[in-house]
């Protein structure tokens, strides 16, 4: 018979106020010196020549050369020329995408006959019909926008669709019974209810926009942040490309933070906007 | 005085065929009746199966007068009273209610839970059948907002989402919404089936008084035998699936009545033999489900 051991059961002391707020201040440090540890690694490596400068020039050498960007004024010209063809291309993909959303949301007819086409169009690379609008609308910003377009609206088609068609029935029959027209019924119940899911999918969507932006002025174009990148690389400046590298990640991080803020100003109720 | 009638849709589009168990159409009901089911069948058709979820069902509820309908879960007593609220037309058969007042809003429902709107703030979730029915001046709309969320205690939280309320809050919430449009007829769909033991009893009481000042006609669902003696006139058992209504009973108890009776032995003895009637319908309908038999009795 062996003898009888206790498990003894005792506060833990990461549990008190003190261990937590320990444990918020370690968090924290390591969440913001984590890019600065990785760009000090860098220029520690760079400067030992350990990385071949050609390659990765050291933090120091973009900076610089992004501050010639930012003087001689073409850092702002690839900002704006990206910039306003995805405000536009975005836009216009959002207004459409969410009309053609509730439209097959709310009509069951409508879904069934276009969701085939709907899900065949989506799985065709966007940019593989670039050259297809190019002969279409010729040279200058008109492709590319529409390009932007097409791929904003399918982002948010689906989600719209499917958020419309699972509106929760109790949603819905509090409406009628309250014998809410078909346009009462869209503003107090459909158009609310689904507003957290669009608004999600416009975040999405909007990142997305900037990708779509920059992968087209790689192929067609003369101007954009997509240019500079794709320039740079071919006269094998490696600095001014990781300048536009670092700009296109700030400017998509952004605008994404910018259309959730939007969200939760437009669907205060909504959670994970 | 108008009526509404809920005449049958048939499934697939084509006409129904006549039968002797649909009653002979603009025949107006008695006197002092406020609904009159006639008949009423439904059906429920999912790819190439048919289910018979009710009926027939006749009934008759009286003006001003609360009729309680108990019985087994998926007997058809919730399919029941979205026929008469006119949200799914019957298969067969029709109801008419009467409309007295066109001024007002003929009915208005409380269902079960989670249809208090989240996007709209209290005092907006219990303004929107006004704002819909817009029959109201808007200063008229808001002294009645005001007057509900009082007598529901809503009041200090007329400001608040309702994600930030607890689940008894939020029935309150969607009480006062059908109330504030002073319906003519109250639909209730087990209200608070999805609050605790505690809340239950405290929201039966506060609407046993309520409506004891206005005594709307009142079609209310419930599981709980307890809950439908307290507040109501009449007490009805709806049957294993297909439902029928096979019994009811009168609740002797006077009005103004207190939810003390729940203590005494008259009450444990009309829930003792509500019961024995239900439990013989709940036995039927798990048999047929567990039979893998939804549509039992056909």
């Amino acid at each position: 018979m062996s003898a009888v051991t206790y498990r003894h059961l005792r506060p833990d002391p990461s549990e008190t106020v003190a261990g937590q707020r320990r444990r918020f201040v370690i968090e924290k440090a390591l969440r913001y010196s984590m890019p600065f540890v990785v760009l000090g690694a860098w220029q520690a490596l760079a400067s030992a020549e350990v990385l071949d400068p050609s390659y990765f020039p050291s933090p120091t050498r973009i900076w610089s050369s992004a501050i010639d960007l930012v003087e001689d004024g073409r850092l702002w010209d690839a900002v704006y020329a990206t910039g306003w063809r995805t405000l536009q291309g975005f836009f216009w993909g959002a207004v459409l995408g969410f009309a053609i959303g509730v439209a097959l949301g709310t009509s069951k007819l409508l879904r069934s006959t276009f969701e085939p086409v709907l899900y065949a169009f989506w799985t065709i690379p966007k940019l593989a019909v670039l050259p297809l609008l190019l002969l279409i609308f010729g040279f200058g910003d008109t492709p590319q926008i529409v390009l932007i377009v097409l791929n904003t609206v399918f982002l948010v088609v689906i989600p719209t669709i499917a958020a419309m068609a699972s509106v929760p029935e109790p949603f819905r029959e509090t409406g009628r019974s309250f014998g809410m027209s078909r346009l009462q019924t869209f503003r107090h119940v459909l158009l609310p209810s689904t507003l957290p899911e669009v608004f999600v999918a416009l975040k999405l969507a909007a990142g997305a926009s900037i990708l779509v932006a920059v992968a087209a002025e790689f192929v067609n174009g003369n101007t954009g942040l997509g240019y500079l990148i794709w320039n740079s690389w071919q006269v094998f400046l490696p600095e001014p490309m990781y300048v536009g590298i670092v700009v296109v990640a700030v400017i998509g991080a952004g605008f994404t933070m910018v259309i959730g803020a939007l969200g939760r100003r437009v669907a205060p109720w909504a959670e994970g906007v | 005085m108008s009526s509404r009638t809920m005449a049958p849709v048939p499934v697939d589009g084509t006409p129904p065929e006549p039968s002797p168990a649909t009653a002979p159409a603009e025949v107006p009901p008695d006197e002092g009746v406020r609904i009159s089911v006639r008949g009423v069948t439904r059906e429920f058709t999912k790819r190439r199966t048919t289910v018979h979820a009710l009926g027939p069902i006749d009934l008759d509820i009286r003006e001003g007068e609360f009729v309680s309908i108990v019985g087994p879960s998926g007997c058809g007593k919730s399919t029941l009273l979205r026929v008469v609220a006119g949200l799914i037309p019957p298969s067969q058969g029709e109801v008419v209610v009467a409309h007295r007042d066109v001024t007002r809003n003929l009915m208005a429902m409380v269902p079960q839970d989670n249809s208090v709107f989240p996007w709209k703030k209290v005092a907006a979730n219990v303004r929107l059948g006004l704002d819909v029915a817009k029959r109201l001046p808007k200063a008229e709309r808001d002294q009645r907002v005001a007057h509900w969320l009082d007598r529901l205690g809503l009041t200090p939280f007329a400001d608040a989402y309702p994600s930030t309320l607890s689940g008894g809050m939020k029935q309150r919430v969607a009480i006062a919404r059908a109330l504030a449009v002073e319906p003519e007829v109250l639909l209730m769909d087990e209200p608070f089936a999805a609050l605790d033991a505690q809340l239950r009893t405290l929201l039966q009481e506060e609407l046993l008084a309520l409506w004891q000042q206005d005594r709307r006609t009142v079609l209310f669902i419930t599981h709980s035998i307890e809950e439908a003696i307290l507040l109501s006139d009449r007490v009805l058992v709806c049957s294993a699936r297909p439902g029928r209504l096979t019994r009811s009973f009168d609740v002797p108890f006077d009005r103004p009545r207190d939810a003390e009776i729940r203590a005494t032995g008259e009450f444990a003895e009309l829930h003792e033999e509500i019961w024995e009637v239900l439990r013989g319908e709940v036995e039927a309908q798990l048999a047929a489900a567990s039979a893998g038999n939804p549509g039992a009795g056909r």
